[in-house]
Parts: structure tokens; C-alpha cells; sequence
């Protein structure tokens, strides 16, 4: 290549390259309330390293993405739920701080009454670790005498119906979570009777609100059909053939209708029957009722006769709603009989679960292994340090970009990973070429056929290598979920572009920057093998 | 290096090997991996504060204070008094409708968490303690809504693990089967004794030692091993090709063809472990305490395919490709017979 043609072709790669390092690291404000914000700032980061926005978390979020995986942005939501009968030690305390403000307040007639109600409160009531247990019989028909604890002088023991209804539920929840399969996300136990449950932030706040309220829902699946939740009426179980509610429904699953998220309802062919009976006469002012415990997670305008084998229900449904609600009956259908009913309690927001300089030490981490990795290419090499810089960097900046613009990537551990085992991949394979090409020389060859007869030897091996690891990247990511799936799919991406940089553009760097040298030999730091004078 | 190779040392290699994989499948089986890093059982302190009360400055001069660091300052100071360490997250209250999760940033909650190991009756000590003093500032009596002792344990989620072994497992036998393509058949079998070996000989070694990890890694680890597994033993089929299209090597035996090989591989396997190892090492060691808990034990996956690559698969490489030649020579032989045949009948 002529030095102008090199020199201008250089002049432009260092251009673009400097313009896509400026837009990858840099944010700043400019005319008062506008900003530009950095790829590597807008890019989505997981739980563990987002979000902390001085630090370059997220900003705003994205949606949720159907089929390959969701978008995260950083932290993430926990949310408390307590079962009936069981209180948090703060709604504890402000009702019955409520109660004897209405005391105090109370008028002579109404003192009685009122003092009743603080000392039933305070005799109902048993702190059991940091929550309070409502004394009584677990599932009994007067409601005064319900409860979920009994009293043996200060101990306090809890019922075994409703420790086993406890227990049925968290395992409902549990089967949620799982297959939620949200990356970081968890289940906790709060002082045995309480659950708390850790999502990771994604999509709009609407979205992470209907999931965790589908994730509350627990009990019995039920379907009824009327005109409002008080008048419907639900199937007549026909006992002598011991009919359940397995016999109507068979299942509900999440599916994606031409981009329109619908949670899809199996019915059995009595199912069906009867769904078509219920809506004979329908004209829109009837609705099916999709029950999980004591409240519809799903009410159906009826308009007209229903008679489908399966029913595809959408709505105001994001994806991620939709496969939550469709899990919540699913494992409702499955899971043993419970009738508890859960309410929220305290909500949390959380920063980076590991810290808010997390992410800043990932990327010094980072800049650290690139700095080590420029040095010993300058040292070895000398000049020819720069063809691998700028080889680096079509790596790099790529990789920022296709991380920043896939929907289902995002920065975290694995894919700081995966980033670096690429680079890594890529340092490997370019030394092996300019060591290939560096014996030729030795031998006496002109640099520009060791070049070649160098990069013609290392081909194929470098190719069937980077070939091998790029098959087992994507096949990985087809069938892994989670963190696992991530790094896959980013290293498969990783050796792609390490491939094209090592095989094409660094020899085509090479040739466009060797152009200028006058020793081409001391370019590269090459030396001819010195031969014995006899 | 050859006298690593020995076959009475590899039948030892092997059952190390093997020793290692069953037992860490048992105590898989039996305990699972040790997921200490998910903090699966603990005691956490909330203390839930409204910022609007404990706002401005608390003292005077030169000891004025921030009222909500004052708090937290204090509340640590309590904990250290009291010999216990903690791991502090910082928390902002919200609220849960139908249509939206509400964070105003009214109120925060400093949780402080703790080894399970700590009894509650000392962790409840400590919040009267606590208490006692945000009584006793009235700004932090008004403003402190909550102080409350939470026994947290957490539920398994296990669903991604069995994934991601099968994931790895598919992906590995496609990857060999390139190799056996491009390398040969006994290449690729040896390849995937090999990957298959690393991956598990990783997760059982997670099993085995107790390491303390977090839940969704060891298969990550093996995903490490798997993946650095297949690019070193790339390097010794290249080798190993390189050295039967040798000249000098026309008619070479199996395992004379694998000693040669490795010898002249061997130094490039360390080399690309080690290179793979120090991105490990020095990226756990300027990370974070948490990416630092979750890089490190990765480096396992780094070491594994050198062992294996080096020791374990040039010997099982051997009776394969020992195999294949015998079956080679053999239709070769019958090659010439038929070809000896079709001649004396033509001449005939």
C-alpha cells in the first residue's frame, strides 16, 4: 500500500476509533439541562454492579425483551409480604398506637368499645421474633377465634395447619422465582413466617409492580364466571367422579402473539364445555373470573360465546407481567392445597448489591490488564505495539457497542469476563502470528513475505480455534440461562470479532503502518539470526 | 515432562481424577456446593429512618454532622463497641401498588447484616442499645421509625445449574466434533474426555473443598474450565498434526507421536493458562469485595485443562489413535490384496 493512501486510511481509523472511544467513556452536560450520556453509561447494568448513577449506573430504564432475555438496570426491588395473621413489628405498633389514639380520643360511650378494642388487640397479638402472630385456632369457622399461634404461658406455638399452609405457599413463590429465572434474584425467609423477595430492577416500574404482585398471589386456583366478583359463581365439582379443578384447566403459559404479550389458558374438553355454557349469553357485561387464592389475577370480558380449546388472554400485559401472571396460576394449579392470602409490607430499593464502587473497580480492573497487555506488546514488539492497540481497540469499541445495543446483554461480572478472556484470545493469537513471522525473518526472509509466509502459517490454526470456541460459545447460550447464558453469548461474540481482528484488520494495520518505517525489521523489533563466519 | 507421562503415572492421574469426580458428585449430591457467599442464613438490623426529621446538621462548630451520617456513624460505633462486624446495605423505602413501585426517597433503612453465628439474644442486646441512644438525640427520637432484628434465610433457587451442565455438555461434544473433522477422530474423542473431565473435575473440586461461592457460579467455573479446556487441547492437536505431517516422522507410533508432541506444546498450554489465570488474579484483586469472592475461585477453571490437557489426554489420545491406525493399516491391507488379485486375474 502507498504511504498516502496508508496515511490517510490511518488518519481515519484513528479518527473514528477516537470518536467511538469519546461517545463509549465520556458523559457531560452541555446548554443547562441537556446531556450526552456514554455508551458504557447507558448501557444496562445487572444487579450486582448497578446502580449507582454517579457512578455511572442507569438512568433510565428500558422495556422488558420477549424470547432471549430482559433488560436490567441495575439494583434491584425487595419486597415483604406477610401472611394472614402475621404482622411486622412497625404495623404492629401503628395500629395499636391508632387504637389508643382513638381511646384517648373517645367519648364516654364510646370508651368501653374502644378500650375493648386495644386489649384485644394487645391479648390477639404475640411478638414471635421481630413479627407478631395472631392468637387462635388456624382456619376456624368464627372469625374472632382465627389466628395462626396459641399461647403456652410466654412461649408462643405456632399452628401446625398453618405452618404447613406457610410452607405450601413459599414453595408456590419459590416455583415462581425460579422460573422467573432472573438473574441475582432470591427468596428469603423473615423470621420463619414472612417472605421477602429480591428482584433485580428491568423494564418500567408498572411492569416490576405487576410481577411482584402476581409473586404474591398465592392458594387455590379457582374459575368463576358473573357479573362481578361477588355475584360470580365457580364450578360445581361433581363429587362422586372426584372431579378437582385439574379436570377444567389443564395449564397457562406465557406466549408472544405477534409482539403482543397473552397469558394462554389450557382448557380440558369439560373445561371448554363449560366455559362455552357459562358464556352462552354473553354480552359484555359478564366476566370470567381467573382466581389464585382469594382474589382474580386475571377478569375476562365475556362478549361474547367462548368455545376455544385454549384462550389467549392479553391486556395491559408487558412480557414480563404476562409470564408472571401465567406462572401464578400455573403453580397455583400445581402446588398443594394452601388458603393463605398474602399482603405487601415494607418495600426496598437497592443500590449495586456489591457496593457502589463496584463498578468503578471493574473498570480500573479493566484498564489495569489493558495497560499490562500494551506494555509487554511495546516492549516485545515496539512499534508494531501500535497495530495491536489499534487492533485492540476494533475489538474493544465493537464489543461496547454490540453489549450496549443487544437487548439481553448487559454489563456484570461475566461479561467483564468474557470481554477479557476475548482480549485475551485475541493477545494470544497475535503474538503466535508475529512470532510466526518473526522466525521467517530470522531466517532471512524481507519482512513483507515473513509477513505473509507467517500469517499464512498460523491460518488455519487460529481459525479452527477460534471456530471451536465460537461453536461452543453459541451452542452454550441456546441452552444456558442467567449469568451463565450471558457470558456465553458474549464471549462467542468476543472470539468473532478476535478472529476477524487477528486474521484481517491487524494485517492490514500492520502492512498500512509498516509503510512508513524506513527499518522495517526494527519496526517490529525482528532480528536476523546471526550466522557463524567460519 | 515424559516422566509425567509415564502410563503407571497416568493410570495414578486418572484415578486421582476419577477420586475427585465421584466423591464430588457424592457431596454434591449429598450438600450441594456450599453457598455461603449468598449469605443463605443471617441476622440483619433494619434501622428505618425518615430523611425529612433526621435532616441538617446535628452538634455545633466544628463537630456539626450530617443528621443521617450522625445516625449511621453512631449505630456502627454501637455494633464495633459491641465486637461485631457487619456488612452495611443502604436501602430506600417504597411502596407497592397495583400500577407502580413508589421510591420518594422519604424514608431509608440502613441494614446491617451478620453471621448467623451471632446469637439473637446479643443482636437484640444490641438494639436496645440502639434504641437507648436515639432516644436520647430528639431529632433521631422523632425521626427513627424502626428498629427491627430479622432472622433472614434464604430459599435455593436451582434451576439454571442443570442448564447450563447440559448447556456446556451439547456445546462441548459439537465443538469436538470440529476438531475430529479438522484433527481427526481420535483428537476429538481424547478433546471431549478432556472438556468433559475439566468441567467436572471444576465443579467437584468447588464440592469437595467447601469453597464458599455463590450459587449461580460453579457452573460458570466449569463453563471456564470447558472453554480454556478446548482452546489448550486445540493447541496440542495442531501439534500433533503438525508433527505426523512431518517428514522426519513418517510412520510414527501413537504414544511416540504424543510424547513429541507435548514436548514441543507444552510450554504454549502453560502459557495460555497462565495468561487466562492473570486476568483472573488481577482482575479479583482490584475488584470489589464482592466481584473479588466471585472472580477468584475462577482461577480453578484456568489451571484444571493444564493438568488435563498434558497428562491426561496425550495418554487417552493414545489407544485411539493406536485404533484408527490398526483399522487404517488394515484396509489398506485390504486394499493391496484386492489390488494384487484384480491383477493376477487380469494376468491369468
Amino acid at each position: 500500500m502507498s504511504k498516502v493512501k496508508s496515511a490517510l486510511f490511518l488518519t481515519l481509523v484513528t479518527i473514528v476509533l477516537a470518536g467511538l472511544c469519546f461517545m463509549s467513556a465520556v458523559s457531560f452536560n452541555y446548554g443547562g439541562y441537556k446531556g450526552f450520556r456514554s455508551i458504557l453509561r447507558s448501557t444496562q447494568k445487572d444487579a450486582l454492579l448497578g446502580n449507582n448513577l454517579s457512578l455511572g449506573g442507569n438512568e433510565a430504564g428500558g422495556d422488558y425483551e420477549d424470547g432471549a432475555g430482559i433488560t436490567y438496570l441495575g439494583g434491584g426491588y425487595s419486597v415483604v409480604y406477610y401472611p394472614d395473621g402475621v404482622l411486622s413489628k412497625d404495623a404492629y405498633s401503628d395500629e395499636l398506637e391508632a387504637r389508643r389514639a382513638a381511646l384517648e380520643a373517645a367519648s364516654d360511650e364510646d370508651r368501653e368499645e374502644a378500650e375493648k378494642a386495644v386489649t384485644e388487640y394487645e391479648t390477639g397479638y404475640a411478638p414471635y421474633g421481630s413479627l407478631y402472630v395472631k392468637i387462635g385456632e388456624y382456619g376456624a369457622e368464627d372469625a374472632d377465634a382465627q389466628g395462626v399461634a396459641q399461647k403456652d404461658g410466654d412461649a408462643v406455638k405456632i399452628d401446625a395447619a398453618f405452618a404447613s399452609a406457610f410452607s405450601s405457599a413459599l414453595s408456590q413463590i419459590k416455583s415462581r422465582v425460579t422460573e422467573l429465572g432472573y438473574e441475582n434474584s432470591r427468596v428469603d425467609v423473615r423470621d420463619e413466617y414472612s417472605v421477602e423477595i429480591f428482584l433485580p430492577s428491568f423494564g418500567n416500574s408498572a411492569s416490576q409492580a405487576g410481577v411482584f404482585t402476581a409473586l404474591g398471589r398465592v392458594g387455590k386456583f379457582d374459575l368463576k364466571y358473573g357479573a362481578s366478583e361477588e355475584e360470580a359463581e365457580g364450578i360445581t365439582f361433581d363429587e362422586d367422579k372426584n372431579e378437582t379443578i385439574h379436570d377444567y384447566v389443564k395449564s397457562a403459559r406465557y406466549v408472544s402473539n405477534g409482539g403482543t404479550p397473552s397469558v394462554a389458558v389450557r382448557f380440558t374438553k369439560a373445561g371448554r364445555e363449560l366455559v362455552k355454557n357459562w358464556t352462552a349469553d354473553a354480552s359484555g357485561s359478564t366476566y370470567i373470573y381467573f382466581y389464585v387464592g382469594d382474589s382474580p389475577v386475571i377478569a375476562l370480558t365475556a362478549s361474547q360465546q367462548i368455545d376455544q380449546g385454549t384462550l389467549y388472554i392479553s391486556g395491559s400485559y408487558t412480557a414480563a407481567t404476562a409470564k408472571a401472571t401465567a406462572l401464578a396460576i400455573n403453580t397455583a394449579l400445581n402446588a398443594g392445597e394452601t388458603d393463605l392470602s398474602f399482603s405487601v409490607g415494607e418495600v426496598y430499593n437497592r443500590g449495586a448489591l456489591f457496593g457502589n464502587l463496584a463498578l468503578t473497580l471493574c473498570y480500573a480492573a479493566f484498564g489495569v490488564l489493558v495497560l499490562a497487555m500494551l506494555i509487554f506488546f511495546f516492549v516485545r514488539y515496539r512499534r508494531l505495539g501500535f497495530v495491536h492497540l489499534y487492533s485492540f481497540l476494533i475489538y474493544l469499541l465493537p464489543m461496547i457497542l454490540l453489549v450496549w445495543g443487544i437487548p439481553f446483554l448487559h454489563i456484570g461480572i461475566e461479561t467483564f469476563l468474557a470481554v477479557l478472556f476475548g482480549a485475551a484470545l485475541l493477545s494470544v493469537s497475535t503474538i503466535v502470528t508475529y512470532e510466526s513471522a518473526r522466525k521467517e525473518f530470522a531466517q532471512g526472509k524481507t519482512i513483507a513475505t515473513s509477513v505473509k509466509s507467517g500469517y499464512k502459517r498460523c491460518f488455519w490454526p487460529l481459525f479452527d480455534l477460534h471456530i471451536a470456541l465460537a461453536i461452543l460459545s453459541f451452542v452454550t447460550y441456546f441452552i444456558a440461562v442467567g449469568q451463565l447464558a450471558v457470558f456465553a453469548f458474549t464471549f462467542g461474540l468476543a472470539t468473532v470479532l478476535s478472529g476477524l481482528c487477528t486474521l484481517a484488520v491487524g494485517r492490514f494495520h500492520w502492512a498500512c503502518m509498516m509503510s512508513f518505517a524506513k527499518d522495517k525489521g526494527k519496526f517490529c523489533n525482528f532480528k536476523r539470526e546471526e550466522l557463524e563466519d567460519e | 515432562m515424559n516422566k509425567l507421562r509415564s502410563n503407571k503415572l497416568f493410570a495414578l492421574f486418572a484415578a486421582i481424577s476419577s477420586v475427585i469426580i465421584i466423591a464430588g458428585i457424592i457431596l454434591f449430591a449429598l450438600l450441594g456446593f456450599n453457598n455461603a457467599q449468598d449469605k443463605p442464613n443471617r441476622f440483619a438490623i433494619d434501622v428505618s429512618y425518615d430523611t425529612t426529621v433526621v435532616n441538617g446538621t446535628i452538634g455545633e462548630g466544628d463537630e456539626k454532622e450530617d443528621a443521617s451520617a450522625y445516625l449511621e456513624k453512631h449505630v456502627e460505633e454501637i455494633l464495633k463497641a459491641n465486637g461485631l462486624s457487619y456488612e452495611k446495605q443502604s436501602l430506600e423505602n417504597g411502596a407497592l401498588t397495583n400500577s407502580a413501585i413508589e421510591v420518594s426517597g422519604q424514608q431509608r433503612t440502613a441494614r446491617y447484616v451478620f453471621s448467623p453465628k451471632i446469637s439473637r439474644a446479643t443482636l437484640e442486646e444490641v438494639c436496645g442499645e440502639i434504641e437507648a441512644f436515639t432516644d436520647t438525640v430528639p431529632l433521631l427520637a422523632d425521626g427513627v421509625d424502626n428498629i427491627s432484628l430479622n432472622a433472614l434465610g434464604s430459599v435455593a433457587i436451582g434451576k439454571a445449574a442443570w442448564r447450563g451442565a447440559i448447556a456446556i455438555a451439547v456445546g462441548a461434544v459439537l465443538a469436538l466434533v470440529y476438531v475430529s473433522i479438522r484433527f481427526g477422530v481420535s483428537c476429538g474423542v481424547a478433546g471431549l474426555v478432556v472438556c468433559v473431565h475439566d468441567a467436572l473435575f471444576t465443579a467437584a473440586f468447588f464440592a469437595i473443598t467447601r469453597i464458599p461461592v455463590f450459587s449461580f457460579a460453579p457452573i460458570l467455573y466449569a463453563a471456564i474450565a470447558a472453554f480454556v479446556s478446548v482452546a489448550v487441547w486445540i493447541a496440542v492437536c495442531i501439534k500433533i498434526r503438525n508433527t505426523a505431517k512431518d517428514p522426519e516422522n513418517a510412520g510414527i507410533a501413537a504414544d511416540a507421536l504424543a510424547d513429541k508432541s507435548v514436548n514441543g506444546v507444552w510450554k504454549y498450554v502453560v502459557c495460555i493458562a497462565a495468561v487466562v489465570a492473570a486476568i483472573v488474579v488481577v482482575f479479583g484483586l482490584v475488584a470489589a469485595a464482592g466481584t473479588r469472592a466471585l472472580v477468584l475461585p475462577a482461577i480453578v477453571g484456568c489451571l484444571v485443562p493444564v493438568y488435563s490437557s498434558l497428562l491426561i489426554g496425550p495418554r487417552v489420545f493414545v489407544p485411539i489413535r493406536k485404533a484408527f491406525d490398526k483399522k487404517r493399516a488394515s484396509k489398506k491391507g485390504g486394499y493391496v490384496r484386492k489390488k494384487k488379485k484384480a491383477e493376477l486375474e487380469a494376468g491369468e
